[in-house]
């Protein structure tokens, strides 16, 4: 593992000239940033991931339950399960994919379920994406360079390859494809995940496309190439969000969408990766009710805990909100990324009392948790091995069946006081290793 | 009574535009109180039209003119047979699976405020039914005036109210809100009507089972005049055009509609 530690320079040196690079948007300007890379694997042991694959499959199965039910016959919310104003208020709820069965009747094939450990050792799902999960790509290049610069670690540690993520997604495309090419959609070269975009659909052999190489006729999504051929496209995996896909029946000023997808989607002529719609499922909001909806629609106990939730919507829950303000962590159901995430302690009284002015007034928006004691892991800095937070993305495709990825991405924050680990808030990336004996 | 209806939308762009993709919401589709004779569709320039329904079900067409062109213009037009004298109301369709639970929810458009509150509170004394229904619309219909100009696409109706003013657009946002707040699912129907000139709008309730039209606008039940075109939620849901191109920058938009009874020679 040494040796390993001492190739870090050459693995971050080589991920930067192979342009693994995120970019964020920071007071109006894009700038592309490199997603620092720390070479202390995080390892996960055979039996653990096994529980967590069960957990994580069992989780995902029942969200897209959810999502079939939810823009179908909504059993969930007439059986009084999940109350309507959680649905139909939700800005994830889009009336335009009512009564859509999608191929194979699959609503989220990529899913990235963010888990934390707690320092006793207990796993808590923090957050599902269920929209346009990304950063597969980061452990996947890592552990490629890694093991070009330093074989040995390798040959000494029994690991589970990852690289068969591409396979993987492969098998996820292929499953639900209409009859046709497979294409990666990007929205191009100045989104946060470009990099990704072009690597996956190299890795998977689909067309690299942005909007316009794209064209609906007759309800039929084609591909026109560069010498103007139409191939017809079978499958999308897209990696803009749903209110940019369509400028026809989303955001009108939308450039990097296809003008009629939706109506190609509607008629079973393409599949579309992920489901548009998803934000209904990983809605802040939702997430509370995933434990029910294991129970409700497999008739199974969850096998992954949710953090411990509470919705003000909720007298009771709202009451609890309130008297133990402080020790909580606020969530505001419409914002993503880290943003719209405060600690209830570390706010001076004025925004204290403005943000229980607001819950009050509109409790549907927020969610309260119990901050987790984090498992810190250790990661090199110049100083030597500091602790940090860390979270797991684990991602889970769902072709014929479902598969959990063996590694996911382990995020870390690089300032010791703070608990929020997305990259867009400037922390850095480990590879997670699942071992394999 | 048998309706001949034209719409049509003619936009001029002030220079050259490519790769022009539409999308509209603008036949007419058979109810339980109209059923539709005949119906075309024409584009120039002259392109392939695709159909497909919403998730309302409403009959959607559209294309793509790709080549460069600085004038496009659609027009549907067709022959509707309509029932109803506008005194008493007539079932439009019956309701589906789930389209109370839809229709009762609020919308960023139609979220009640103090306003809506007031009037929806003022209809509970009649029972929960047409009657009250019919006394929502009496009620918006006396609490607006109508005046163009001082409202726009993006009025709510509780702005519409609160200003006591409006087109056809916020009479009916204004009904559906009141509706929904008095506990009667409701949507917002677009349509064409004798003698408008452009699109109208109403709005209709759902009561025992079955879909009612009412214009508040015209303070009548809907009937043997007016031709439906599309419902949803709100206005969102039922934009007659769509469209995205690339090239001019301005263009001048132009919308004439012409209802007529046909008389069989």
């Amino acid at each position: 593992m040494d040796d390993l530690f001492k190739q870090t320079e050459t693995v971050n040196g080589l991920l930067a000239r192979y342009g693994v690079k995120f970019g964020i948007y920071k007071d109006g300007v894009f700038k592309e940033q490199l997603f620092p890379f720390d070479p202390i694997p995080r390892v996960i042991t055979k039996k653990e991931f096994e529980y967590l694959e069960r957990g994580l499959a069992q989780r995902v199965d029942a969200l897209n339950h959810f999502l079939a039910d939810v823009y179908g016959e909504k059993r969930i919310i007439k059986d009084g399960v999940i109350p309507e104003e959680f649905v139909f208020s939700s800005s994830g709820y889009l009336r335009e994919c009512e009564g859509i069965v999608p191929p194979k009747g699959i609503h989220s094939h990529i899913s990235g379920i963010d888990l934390v450990q707690a320092k006793d050792g207990t796993w808590y799902v923090l957050e599902d994406n269920l929209r346009v999960p990304s950063g597969a790509s980061y452990p996947l290049i890592a552990r490629d360079l890694t093991r070009k610069s330093s074989p040995d670690t390798f040959r000494h540690n029994h690991v589970e390859d990852n690289r068969d993520y591409a396979d993987l997604l492969k098998q996820t495309m292929d499953n639900v494809n209409t009859g046709g090419i497979n294409v990666v959609l990007t929205p191009g070269r100045y989104n946060a995940a470009y990099f990704e975009h072009s690597y996956l659909a190299e890795k998977t052999g689909s067309v690299l496309v942005t909007g316009q190489n794209l064209t609906v006729e007759d309800n039929v999504v084609y591909y026109i190439d560069y010498k103007g051929n139409k191939l017809k496209v079978g499958v999308v995996y897209r990696r803009i969000s749903d209110e940019y896909m369509d400028p026809l029946e989303f955001v009108e000023e939308s450039l990097i969408g296809v003008p009629h997808i939706m109506a190609a989607y509607r008629a079973g002529n393409v599949a579309l990766i992920n489901a548009p719609g998803n934000g209904i499922a990983d809605d802040k909001g939702i997430y509370y009710f995933v434990p029910k909806m294991i129970r409700y629609y497999l008739n199974e106990e969850p096998i992954l805990n949710n953090a411990p939730t509470y919705l003000p919507f909720y007298e009771e829950d709202r009451k609890f909100v309130l008297e133990n303000f402080d020790r909580l962590v606020i969530k505001d159901v419409a914002e993503a990324g880290g943003y719209g995430v405060v600690f209830g302690s570390k706010l001076s009284p004025e925004q204290k009392g403005s943000l229980i002015e607001l819950i009050k007034n509109e409790p549907r928006r927020f969610i309260a948790q119990e901050v987790i004691d984090f498992k810190d892991l250790d990661i090199l800095e110049k100083e030597g091995r500091v602790f940090r937070k860390a979270d797991l993305r684990a991602f889970v495709l769902t072709g014929s069946k479902t598969m959990v990825w063996k590694s996911g991405l382990t995020r870390f924050s690089r300032n010791p006081d703070s608990f929020i680990v997305n990259s867009s808030q400037g922390g850095g990336f480990k590879d997670t290793w699942v071992l394999s004996r | 009574m048998r309706l001949r209806f034209a719409y049509t939308m003619t936009i001029l762009f002030d220079g050259p535009v490519t790769r022009h993709s539409f999308s509209l919401k603008a036949l007419p589709c058979d109810t339980l109180r109209q059923k539709v004779a005949e119906s075309g569709v024409s584009v120039e320039p002259r392109v392939p039209i695709m159909y497909t329904r919403d998730a309302g079900g409403n009959i959607v067409f559209g294309g793509n003119a790709n080549d460069e062109h600085s004038r496009f213009s659609v027009t549907t037009e067709g022959i509707v047979e309509t029932l109803g004298d506008g005194i008493s109301f007539v079932p439009e369709t019956d309701a589906v699976e789930g389209d109370a639970m839809m229709y009762r929810q609020p919308t960023r458009k139609t979220a009640p405020g103090i306003t809506v509150r007031r009037l929806a509170g003022e209809t509970l004394s009649y029972d929960e039914g047409i009657a009250r229904a019919e006394a929502a619309m009496h009620l918006v219909h006396e609490s607006l005036q109508y005046e163009k100009g001082v409202t726009g696409p993006g009025t709510t109706a509780e702005d519409a109210l609160a200003l006591g003013k409006g087109v056809c657009q916020d009479y009916a946002h204004a009904l559906v809100s009141v509706l929904r707040t008095a506990g009667i699912p409701a949507r917002y129907v677009v349509g064409y009507t004798i003698g408008e000139g452009e699109s109208h709008a109403w709005t209709e309730a759902l009561v025992d089972g079955r879909w009612y039209g009412l214009d508040p606008t015209a303070d009548k039940p809907v009937g043997g005049r007016h031709i439906k075109v599309s419902h949803g939620r709100d206005f969102d849901d039922c934009r007659i055009n769509r469209g995205v191109y690339y090239g001019a920058l301005t263009s001048e938009q132009n919308v004439a509609v012409t209802v007529t009874e046909d008389v069989v020679p």
